[in-house]
């Protein structure tokens, strides 16, 4: 999946997370995380994310992540949204997804 | 009517909607003692459906959250991150990778709260946010590439609208004074020459003086974010918190990236905004009450030509006046030919035409 | 045999209630894609209903999700997302005809071949949310074998109808309560009652439970958790209906061992409906 503009989604709010997803100019996942919960769960935000985008098929973005305290199922829904958002793709493959 | 906070909508208010809504946000600002400020071009409204009663707004003006106000009643109820979680979508989704806000010092927890951090503070008074201090990272390292060894670095700040024998003199100045000079163009796209040109203009202005290294503005130096009022008509009211903070963002960020011990700005006999600046920046370079290096200010008298002082303003009028020969005299070489083809050669072309 | 009491509506797009309701235990949850969520947010609420069920964060709770109407460019993805993430019903708004209710059940099929997930396994509910719904309601009950449950919804129905709610005892929603319900049981399957709005009110709340308790319908649809206990305890059997239920039970388990084709209880005859309505008060007493 290409990142062809700046896709967002979630919200500021509690649980939630909102993330950013840019076009990058180089192939690789530049990842930014700032969570309430960083010390405890910082690396395990930052490989629910990377994975995510890698089932979803994107290898060049930048990732603005802002995480509110979410759950890892609410953390895959939003970066998922936030590719798609951002590759202008509509047909989403939730078969793909899981 | 019972009312309940999920019911309340928030939409996106522009263009033809605004002026429509204008004056219930003028109204609902007032009740909680703001005032609109007419820069602003979109408002998020958090409003009742049935009767379209607000109970919370907040403005984009560029990539500046201004006119924040949520109704006494609804605080604490979530409707604040929601409005915040809007504004911030809409500032990111119109391009821009930064938003700023400026507050009052102790209302800056609420703003924590939509992911803005404080850049600088005058203590119980303002607070600068951002949301994305990363931004101001990169501007940063980007100018580090530039880092420069010696005792005595210089700087200036210049809009340079255009560049003129005002601005070269002054950076001569600095340049035998100091080991180093960098000299910064605001990046703001408001004046009558672009910001291309400007870069331009200064970058061959300068180009035979070989400790003087250019750099390209940013939102963090003079820009509309950090100091709007610059940007304002001249007989507007310039209050010391609107500069202190550029000045503060100065010393704190721009300055330590580069090693700078000083910094030069030309006397000012006319503007009132740049005087008031000058006095302001004095001021907040050096207060002790911060802990970041001083900076020494060093004023430095305008160069004049009959009399009278060499301005960009000057140029500009006698442009406007299309007196392009009276030009020549009060600007380098560079900026006259650039003049010379943009304003002269069309002239005459046009008058061959007309012809 | 299964309590739907409480049907907890959940707004599909909201990352907090989703993460959260579970801990108030409603008997279903329904996790919304239609009307509490924007347009511009259908797609990330589809994305966050899908993997809130792939997490399995509700257990037991029976899930359902509530599709966008058949008349919308939305329902197919909606569709699509739900049965893939192995949702148990899938909750069709504004239903009207019995062909909807085909034209659904045919996509579910589809969906369902596609993706591995065993044929009949998604059930289907039904929302009546109009007069032709409610005059229509024994035929589409009957539609599908996936057909589990049928629920009024008020809102759209009583605008449908050119009136609108009142307090007390509610003239405006007899007919569509006593219909729907018949459908139901017609049917053989569950039946809620309309939502209550107004989260403040108790007593309007309680007001309407018993109503809807004292027709006989399962349960209702509520949009606030501090709802769901309070229609709990208003659904919780008398002490003396639990202990004749107890006996009851206990009558019906003592035949079959002795390999009796009759059950008597004091020396009266007792029929397989009352043993089940006595299995049901014992399951509301465990539940309460």
């Amino acid at each position: 999946m290409k990142i062809k503009k700046r896709g967002i989604a979630g919200t500021l709010e509690s649980s939630d997370v909102m993330v950013v997803i840019n076009p990058h100019d180089s192939q690789e996942i530049k990842l930014i995380v700032q969570s309430k919960v960083e010390k405890q769960f910082g690396s395990s935000i930052r490989k629910t994310v990377k994975d995510t985008l890698e089932k979803c098929g994107v290898v060049s973005a930048v990732v603005d992540v802002r995480d509110q305290g979410a759950l890892d199922c609410v953390i895959k829904a939003r970066v998922e949204a936030a590719a798609y958002r951002a590759s202008d793709e509509k047909n989403v493959k939730f078969g793909d997804l899981s | 009517m019972y009312q309940n906070l999920d019911d309340i909508s928030i939409s996106i208010v522009s263009g033809s909607d605004l002026e429509r809504k204008r004056k219930d946000i003028v109204d609902f600002l007032a009740a909680g003692d703001l005032r609109i400020d007419n820069q602003v071009t979109t408002f998020i409204v958090g409003a009742f459906p049935d009767d379209e009663h607000i109970v919370a707004c907040a403005g984009l003006d560029k990539n500046v959250v201004k006119c924040v106000c949520v109704d006494k009643k609804m605080r604490g109820s979530g409707l604040s991150v929601r409005l915040g979680t809007e504004i911030v979508k809409e500032g990111l989704s119109k391009g821009y990778d930064d938003l700023f806000l400026f507050t009052k010092y102790i209302n800056s927890r609420i703003f924590d709260g939509w992911g803005f951090k404080p850049l600088v503070e005058i203590p119980d008074v303002v607070s600068f946010m951002d949301y994305n201090p990363r931004q101001l990272d990169y501007y940063l390292d980007s100018l580090k590439s530039a880092l420069r060894a010696g005792d005595r670095i210089g700087s200036i700040v210049m809009n340079a609208n255009p560049f003129t024998n005002g601005h070269r003199y002054l950076v001569e100045q600095a340049s035998k004074e100091c080991d180093w000079v960098h000299v910064f163009l605001v990046r703001e796209d408001v004046s009558f020459f672009s910001y291309e040109t400007r870069l331009t203009l200064v970058r061959e202005g300068v180009s035979d003086l070989r400790n003087v290294v250019v750099h390209e503005g940013s939102d963090y130096i003079i820009s509309h974010a950090t100091f709007p009022q610059y940007f304002l008509k001249k007989d507007e009211e310039i209050t010391e918190q609107a500069s202190a903070i550029d000045a503060l963002m100065f010393r704190k960020y721009i300055a330590p990236s580069l090693n700078i011990n000083v910094r030069y700005v030309g006397t000012e006999p006319t503007d009132k905004t740049t005087a008031m600046y000058n006095v302001v920046l004095n001021k907040f370079l050096k207060d002790c009450s911060y802990s970041d290096k001083k900076i020494e200010l060093k004023e430095i008298e305008r160069v004049k030509f009959q009399d009278t002082a060499v301005s960009a303003s000057r140029v500009r009028r006698l442009i406007q006046e299309h007196r392009y020969r009276e030009i020549v005299d009060l600007v380098p070489k560079s900026t006259y030919s650039y003049l010379n083809k943009l304003f002269v050669n069309k002239k005459e072309r046009k008058s061959c035409h007309e012809n | 045999m299964r309590l739907r009491r409480s049907m907890m509506f959940i707004p599909g797009a909201n990352a907090g209630m989703l993460s959260n309701s579970y801990i108030y235990k409603p008997d279903s949850v329904m996790f919304d894609l239609e009307d509490s969520v924007s347009l511009t947010e259908k797609d990330s609420a589809r994305f966050l209903v899908f993997n809130t069920l792939k997490e399995n964060l509700y257990g037991d709770i029976e899930t359902v999700v509530r599709i966008n109407g058949v008349e919308t460019p939305f329902w197919e993805d909606d569709l699509d997302m739900a049965v893939r993430a192995g949702v148990q019903i899938v909750r069709l708004p504004k239903t009207e005809t019995v062909e909807e209710v085909k034209e659904l059940e045919q996509r579910i099929e589809k969906i369902e071949k596609d993706c591995g997930r065993t044929i009949g396994d998604t059930k289907i509910m039904a929302a009546i949310e109009s007069a032709c719904g409610v005059v229509n309601s024994v035929a589409i009950a009957k539609a599908t074998p996936r057909m589990v449950a049928i629920a009024l919804a008020g809102f759209d129905y009583l605008v449908d109808m050119q009136t609108s709610r009142s307090s007390g005892s509610e003239p405006e929603l007899f007919y569509a309560r006593a219909a729907v319900l018949h459908a139901a049981r017609a049917a053989k399957i569950d039946a809620f009652d309309v939502a209550y709005g107004n989260v403040n009110d108790e007593e309007g709340f309680l007001r309407e439970v018993e109503i809807a308790k004292n027709l006989g319908y399962n349960g209702k649809s509520l949009i606030h958790p501090r709802q769901i206990e309070l229609l709990h305890k208003a659904y919780a059997p008398a002490q003396k209906d639990v202990d004749h239920a107890r006996k009851v039970v206990a009558a019906a388990e003592d035949a079959e061992q002795k390999g009796l084709g009759v059950i008597s209880l004091d020396g009266k005859m007792i029929d397989p409906p009352v043993v089940h309505e006595a299995q049901r008060v014992l399951l509301l007493a465990e539940h309460s």
